[in-house]
């Protein structure tokens, strides 16, 4: 009798009049069939369900996502009855519905023997596919792949009729679904059946009014492609490909372009190096030059992925003049998009091609009026300083990153010191002090906090670099000038660096110098705030020091002592914050 | 003979231009020169380059033959396309020729009164084609945010000084009375139609404000196009709402379908009923309702006018999307159903079968602790104009009132903004002087309700919990207390990181009668007033001193964001078509050197 009292529970929530006691029932449906046992669950509650299938979205929402759990409660081998409740579902307005729908099939399908298929799941996808209105054959669309991937030749062929209908179906969305998920098929499409019924799908499609239909075609040219290569066809690529990949790159519209823009990279990478060289590259360079900025910034972004399939005399032959012309676009989106990409053209050109033909770029685009566009060259310039060689980089890059130093834009500024531990390890020493040193010190006081916080972080990165001799000759001297700042902002900044630098420092060397030299020196701050980092760079270095009671017991209490009795209702809990051990 | 009284509003006007021609001051002024934009539509294809030059003008010549010759010269002298975005002054003479071409050709098409011959008319729309139907350029921001019409400043079409006369001198040669569709339907097409349709998505708006115009004669001089038309705007419509809610021309469009709604047929059609079912009641879910709501409503309302049985199922769709968490969009629904109630106070037949479905979320409003909301729920029957409702809630006062009561109750006693306490207190004073007699019922009932609900609440957690208990313990909770110990530090730090409660420790969060956060038993009723309705009770007594409150009659729009001030000139220039002035503007185009 335990089923009863569970339907009886169930029954009157499922058609409660308010909405959120419905949803319950049915975001809970879990514990019903749990409690049913799966035969129960199975005749009773399956049917129980329909009535929930006139409710409103958001119950169908949570019944659609429900099912897939479904297996667990009624066993794995006995999944078809499910069918009958997420068919209406498929059709459902709302387009949230229908997607969780369509995932629930399939994840059930996966339950399915391949006689199930053909029973019940084939006719359901055929009275889908032959709906009036366009939100079954949506669906139908987007689940199609898994009767066609698991349907013997014959029947295959019989399908993919059917889904040529829908290509060519009157209403735009479901030519888009149609289109969009015409690539899930693809790979299981033998080859003499991609170049007929497949490609006439395509054809279909390349002549939509819809711009929004065209766009799709350059997903699907991919899969073709990728799924040709695989099964050995690629010799096809050019009769069945290449037509498509035309037609979307003259598209009047900038959309289709700008689709294809996008997806450049993958489509040369699937059609090979030699496809790309003799069919691809000129509407590559085409879509460089294109009048659209927003198809120019799009391609802009596959240079270095498409050159890489080149062979670099063609680079250089083709596309480095319209990099030039790149380099000096109107629009800065199109500059920014090309200053983060040909950074990594170094690497192919090589040490001399990159110092031939690139640096001027890298040096013209370090001078463009827009920080982005200076920040995206910077951000990668670690990744060709080693391609470039230590004598260009002295003599051409330093004196563009002293200018940059003192950027107006902080994130500029920001890249730049990112950027200094790597040329620290390159560099000679004595070369970075004199050039780069005093650049990283004058950074403690910028006047934008952000700068100098980085900066003190960038101190410790160069220490652990340059190692710790360094920190004592070169930068001690410095930082402890800075505590004797006149400006508390910068008195600040020495006790973040010393934070940030205790854990990385010999214990004798946070004793000396950090700790005595640094930090003790401006307990008695006037300023509050500098008083109130004391305590809290104490935090960061009293677990340090753990070995050193004495020190700890002589010097670090009573400065905490002293601070824990400040005035200042901050500093005092900042003062209590450190914990010594005992 | 009974008189069906019909929907007798003016139709609302759509788009941007309205709002840059009614209130000028709430624009705010970029600083000059801050406009960093490509206006451009795209000159691709530039035409076939003829070389312009100067004709005889179609009025010299003698002959009906000459004259046709030469208005299609001319016609083709301006299907060459000038890309206005490249400053080259060498285009400067022909970019002018191609103007006065068309000034002349609008004129002869006004002003003679010779038949247009079959030839004319292929050039003609051939050269419509050519100069109108063009990639549109990308969106502000085709990467980011959608685009909201609200926000942003429109792209305005940088060819607008030869687009502009190309649609004016369309515009008069369809309205001309010698123009013959069933010529012109040889050269006008399915494919013309969705051309034209496919524009709509311009973020010019004086260009949507000529297709709004030109497809609207279209229409009606094309009968057998109607039927594809219709059909391809509800295409664009349900893209719109199931797809990409990314489209500029939604309320030029919905203006067109006001008029065309205007002329169907009683009864109505099934493909028109559907129409608005599937397609025009879910234009409700997008984000970017408030952009074409005025419009939108009108198509309602005059569907609705037409059969008010399609009231029920209109308003049982709406009810079903109701924006649960955003506050605007609810005020705008409330408009829809004041706007329904409208028509239906002129059916009054019909408003049985609607009013219960509808007083229960105006309650539910009511008790929103949004204070717009609640006033737009508490103004429906008492704004001016709509006495009319106030009459069928007065008729059906014993429906209506155990409905509204509840959350006027609570919301007298208990509302955070006086002025809604008020509202709502002399709104149950109004119950009372309507019928006393229904009050004292629902008064009686009302106690013995809440008592119920309590109880029923109780009930549903303990049948949660015992399911619950026996099926998957561990979901069950145990209520947490709080911690004592939390941080009390500063949180001004540079250098650690502030404890922050973790959310499971949260009590507020956390209680929910120990059931599973995806369990919620709602207790919006169990929160209400429990004791007894007494009208002397001192808490009303203050509200009566406060004045009655100022009804917002608009909704507190969006600020608009600071306009370049060209295009605040471009769009005030533009005279809108329906205004009448046309002719005024035609003068003032005629004699403007538009290089100066």
């Amino acid at each position: 009798f335990k089923y009863c009292i569970a339907m009886d529970v169930l029954l009157p929530e499922l058609q409660h009049i308010d909405l959120q006691i419905r949803l319950n029932a049915v975001s809970n449906i879990g514990l019903f069939a749990k409690k049913l046992g799966k035969e129960e669950t199975l005749k009773s509650l399956l049917p129980a369900l329909q009535i929930l299938l006139s409710d409103e979205d958001e119950i169908l929402a949570a019944l659609a996502e429900q099912i897939s759990s479904f297996p667990d409660h009624i066993g794995t081998d006995n999944v078809v009855p499910l069918l009958e409740l997420l068919e209406p579902l498929c059709k459902a307005e709302e387009t949230v519905v229908r997607n969780k729908a369509t995932a629930s099939i399939e994840a059930i399908c996966k339950f399915f023997t391949d006689e199930q298929i053909q029973t019940s799941f084939v006719p359901m996808l055929k009275r889908l596919a032959s709906e009036e209105w366009f939100t079954p054959k949506s669906s139908a669309c987007r689940i199609f792949y898994i009767a066609f991937s698991r349907s013997p030749s014959e029947v295959q062929s019989d399908l993919i009729s059917i889904y040529k209908t829908l290509c060519s179906d009157e209403t735009p969305m479901v030519r888009r679904a149609a289109a969009t998920h015409l690539k899930s098929l693809i790979p299981f499409a033998p080859v003499s059946m991609m170049e007929e019924q497949i490609l006439d799908c395509v054809k279909s499609f390349d002549n939509d009014e819809q711009d929004s239909v065209r766009l799709l075609v350059v997903d699907i040219a991919i899969a073709i492609a990728k799924t040709l290569t695989e099964q050995n066809a690629a010799g096809l690529n050019k009769s069945i490909v290449e037509p498509l990949i035309t037609a979307c790159c003259q598209d009047k519209s900038w959309r289709v372009r700008f689709m294809v823009g996008t997806k450049f990279a993958e489509l040369a990478s699937a059609l090979g190096e030699e496809m790309t060289k003799d069919v691809l590259l000129p509407f590559f360079c085409g879509l460089l030059k294109d009048a659209e900025a927003e198809v120019r910034m799009v391609a802009a972004e596959q240079i270095s992925r498409v050159a890489e399939l080149l062979p670099l005399e063609t680079v250089i032959s083709e596309i480095l003049p319209i990099l030039k012309t790149l380099s000096v676009d109107e629009a800065q989106n199109v500059r920014e998009a090309m200053a983060a990409d040909i950074m990594l053209l170094a690497k192919q050109f090589g040490t001399q091609g990159t110092n031939d033909h690139l640096l001027d770029l890298f040096l013209h685009l370090l001078k463009d009026d827009v920080a982005e566009v200076r920040l995206n060259v910077i951000g990668k310039l670690d990744q060709v300083t080693s391609i470039i060689g230590i004598e260009h980089i002295s003599t051409h890059l330093i004196p563009a990153i002293v200018e940059l130093a003192e950027d107006q834009q902080w994130r500029v500024r920001q890249a730049v010191i990112a950027f200094m531990p790597r040329l620290a390890k390159q560099l000679d020493i004595q070369y970075f002090n004199d050039k780069l040193l005093p650049l990283c010190v004058g950074w403690l006081s910028d006047s934008v906090f952000r700068i100098r916080e980085k900066a003190a972080e960038n101190l410790m990165n160069l220490v652990s670099v340059l190692g710790v001799e360094y920190y004592t000759l070169s930068i001690h001297p410095q930082l402890s000038k800075i505590t004797k700042s006149s400006n508390y902002l910068y008195r600040m900044v020495a006790l973040f660096a010393a934070a940030k630098l205790a854990p990385i420092l010999p214990v004798e060397v946070v004793k000396t110098q950090l700790t005595e030299e640094l930090v003790l020196v401006l307990v008695d701050d006037v300023t509050a705030n500098v008083r109130l980092n004391v305590g809290a760079s104490l935090d960061v270095i009293l677990p340090l020091l753990e070995g050193e009671p004495e020190f700890v017991a002589s010097k670090i209490q009573p400065a905490l002592k002293k601070l824990g009795e400040d005035k200042d209702m901050d500093v005092k809990a900042y003062a209590a914050v450190p914990k010594v051990s005992s | 003979k009974v008189e069906m009284a019909s929907y007798h509003k003016a139709p609302p006007k759509a788009g941007l231009l309205n709002k840059v021609k009614t209130n000028p001051a709430d624009i705010l002024l970029k600083k000059q020169g801050s406009a960093l934009k490509s206006s451009s539509s795209r000159f691709l294809k530039v035409g076939p380059q003829e070389k312009l030059e100067y004709l005889p003008k179609i009025t010299s010549l003698t002959t009906d033959e000459e004259k046709e010759a030469m208005f299609i010269r001319k016609i083709r002298q301006c299907c060459v396309i000038f890309d206005f975005t490249d400053i080259n002054l060498a285009q400067t003479v022909p970019k002018e020729i191609k103007r006065e071409a068309l000034l002349e050709l609008v004129e002869y098409v006004v002003n003679t009164k010779a038949p247009f011959t079959p030839l004319m008319y292929k050039a003609v729309i051939i050269m419509v084609a050519t100069n109108l139907f063009r990639p549109l350029p990308p969106r502000l921001n085709p990467s980011g945010d959608k685009f909201d019409p609200e926000d942003n400043e429109p792209i305005l079409e940088a060819a607008w000084p030869h687009v502009q006369l190309v649609y004016e001198f369309f515009l008069r040669f369809v309205e001309s009375n010698r123009f013959d569709a069933g010529i012109a339907k040889q050269y006008l097409g399915k494919k013309f139609i969705q051309q034209m349709l496919d524009i709509f998505d311009s973020e010019d708006p004086r260009e949507r404000d000529y297709l709004k115009t030109t497809l609207h004669r279209v229409y009606g001089k094309f009968l057998s196009l109607r039927n594809y038309t219709r059909k391809k705007i509800q295409f664009i419509f349900l893209s719109f709402c199931y797809e990409d809610e990314y489209h500029n021309g939604i309320s030029e469009l919905l203006e067109v379908l006001g008029s065309v709604i205007n002329g169907f047929a009683l009864p109505l059609k099934a493909e028109h009923v559907e129409f608005l079912l599937r397609a025009l009641v879910p234009l409700h879910k997008s984000r970017a309702l408030s952009v074409y709501h005025p419009q939108l409503t009108y198509c309602v309302a005059q569907f609705i006018d037409k059969d008010p049985s399609l009231a029920k199922p209109v308003l049982a769709s709406l009810l079903s999307f109701w924006p649960v968490t955003n506050s605007s969009k609810q005020i705008l629904f409330l408009r829809s159903i004041e706007e329904i109630l409208l028509v239906i106070s002129q059916h009054p037949f019909y408003f049985a079968s609607i009013q219960e479905i509808v007083f229960k979320k105006i309650a539910e409003c009511i008790a929103s602790p949004h204070f717009q909301v609640a006033e737009k729920g508490l103004s429906i029957w008492s704004c001016d104009d709509s006495d009319c409702i106030l009459e069928l809630v007065t008729e059906n006062v014993d429906v209506i009132l155990p409905i509204l009561f509840p959350s006027l109750f609570h919301v007298a006693k208990s509302h955070w903004h006086k002025n809604i306490r008020s509202m709502s207190y002399s709104i149950l004073r109004l119950f009372m002087s309507i019928d006393s007699e229904a009050f004292e019922t629902t008064i009686g009932i009302y106690q013995q309700n809440r008592q119920r609900e309590k109880e029923e609440r109780n009930e549903r957690v303990q049948k949660w919990k015992e399911l619950i208990t026996e099926v998957e313990p561990q979901l069950l909770r145990e209520k947490e207390a709080i911690p004592d110990n939390l941080s009390t530090r500063p949180s001004s730090t540079n250098l650690n990181k502030a404890q922050i409660p973790s959310p499971h420790l949260d009590p507020l969060l956390n209680d929910n009668d120990g059931l599973p956060t995806n369990i919620v038993i709602p207790r919006h009723l169990g929160c209400l007033v429990e004791e007894e309705f007494n009208v002397e009770d001192p808490v009303f007594m203050e509200l009566v001193e406060v004045n009655q409150i100022q009804i917002h009659e608009k909704l507190r729009q969006k600020q608009m964001l600071p306009m370049d001030p060209f295009t605040v000139e471009a769009l005030q220039d533009h005279v809108p078509l329906d205004d009448g002035k046309r002719n005024l503007m035609w003068r003032i185009l005629y004699s403007w050197n538009w290089w100066k």
